[in-house]
């Protein structure tokens, strides 16, 4: 389990550290994506989570989702396209669950990818990611989780 | 429509509130921020008072309410959302003011005759 300044990034995950996203292919094939615990450190408190509906088509780095913490809002841009399979009905009744959980029960969207094997080799993982996110939180000038 | 159709849709917000009415001054970025979340392409076209939130100066000291994020931080968090910032040149000297003393958020300092060509493109159009 990876650790930087503080935020947990779990080191089996893919992430776009740009976007502050991460997908995670499961058994079944399907993706599931979300925000990483810097994004969730940085909005603060979630108060609003807007996903697109199941069904709907997705491009690589357009949004899944809308978050709200507050007088801040933002995207969540899917780091792989793809059809949204599902939403997260836990995170829409509870979104600061994201601040919670942001690797587990705050999941934002799962998809059935359209190019997991193109899509993902854009994305980093293990070393690579914590050191990519070490290298972005320097250049925001990032205190930590 | 919704924001599953969002993508691309061209959404205008026309800006003519002002310093004189801070309350009404926050709500446009907060909005535009979040149409820009969804893939909208967003565009703020200032005239009349609103440019006088343009002025270097104005909304870096001005809050929507006591208390509040300054207008200037709700408009960098709509830049970095992707909102462009367009200033109404006839406008400027009603205000005594010149291009060059303008924020640098600023994408562009255009005509009457742009704002023409927003308003008969665009797919929303929203005044404040």
């Amino acid at each position: 389990m990876g650790t930087v300044r503080g935020c947990n990034i779990p080191e089996d995950l893919y992430y776009n550290v740009e976007n502050n996203v991460w997908a995670r292919k499961e058994d079944d094939g399907s993706i599931t994506i979300g925000m990483t615990a810097f994004a969730a450190a940085l909005a603060g408190d979630l108060v609003a989570y807007t996903p697109k509906k199941e069904g709907k088509s997705i491009k690589k780095d357009k949004s899944a989702a809308t978050v709200e913490s507050g007088k801040w809002v933002g995207p969540v841009k899917s780091p792989v396209a793809g059809d949204v399979t599902a939403t997260n009905d836990q995170v829409a009744n509870d979104p600061s669950l994201v601040n919670r959980d942001p690797y587990g029960d705050g999941w934002l969207a799962k998809l059935t990818p359209a190019d997991w094997d193109g899509d993902s080799g854009d994305l980093v993982t293990g070393q690579d990611a914590l050191d990519a996110f070490e290298k972005k939180m320097d250049a925001d000038g990032f205190d930590g989780c | 429509m919704d924001f599953d159709e969002a993508e691309d849709q061209l959404v205008i917000f026309l800006m003519t509130s002002g310093p004189s009415t801070p309350q009404r001054c926050a709500t446009p970025f907060y909005l535009g921020s979040l149409l820009a979340a969804m893939d909208c392409d967003v565009k703020i076209f200032f005239t009349m008072e609103g440019v006088r939130l343009l002025q270097k100066g104005v909304p870096e000291k001005l809050t929507a309410m006591e208390g509040g994020k300054y207008i200037h931080t709700f408009m960098q968090e709509a830049k970095r959302s992707g909102v462009e910032l367009i200033g109404c040149k006839p406008a400027l000297p009603g205000y005594e003011l010149e291009p060059g003393e303008l924020i640098d958020e600023v994408d562009e300092v255009a005509n009457a005759g742009r704002l023409a060509d927003l308003i008969l493109s665009c797919d929303k159009l929203i005044t404040f």
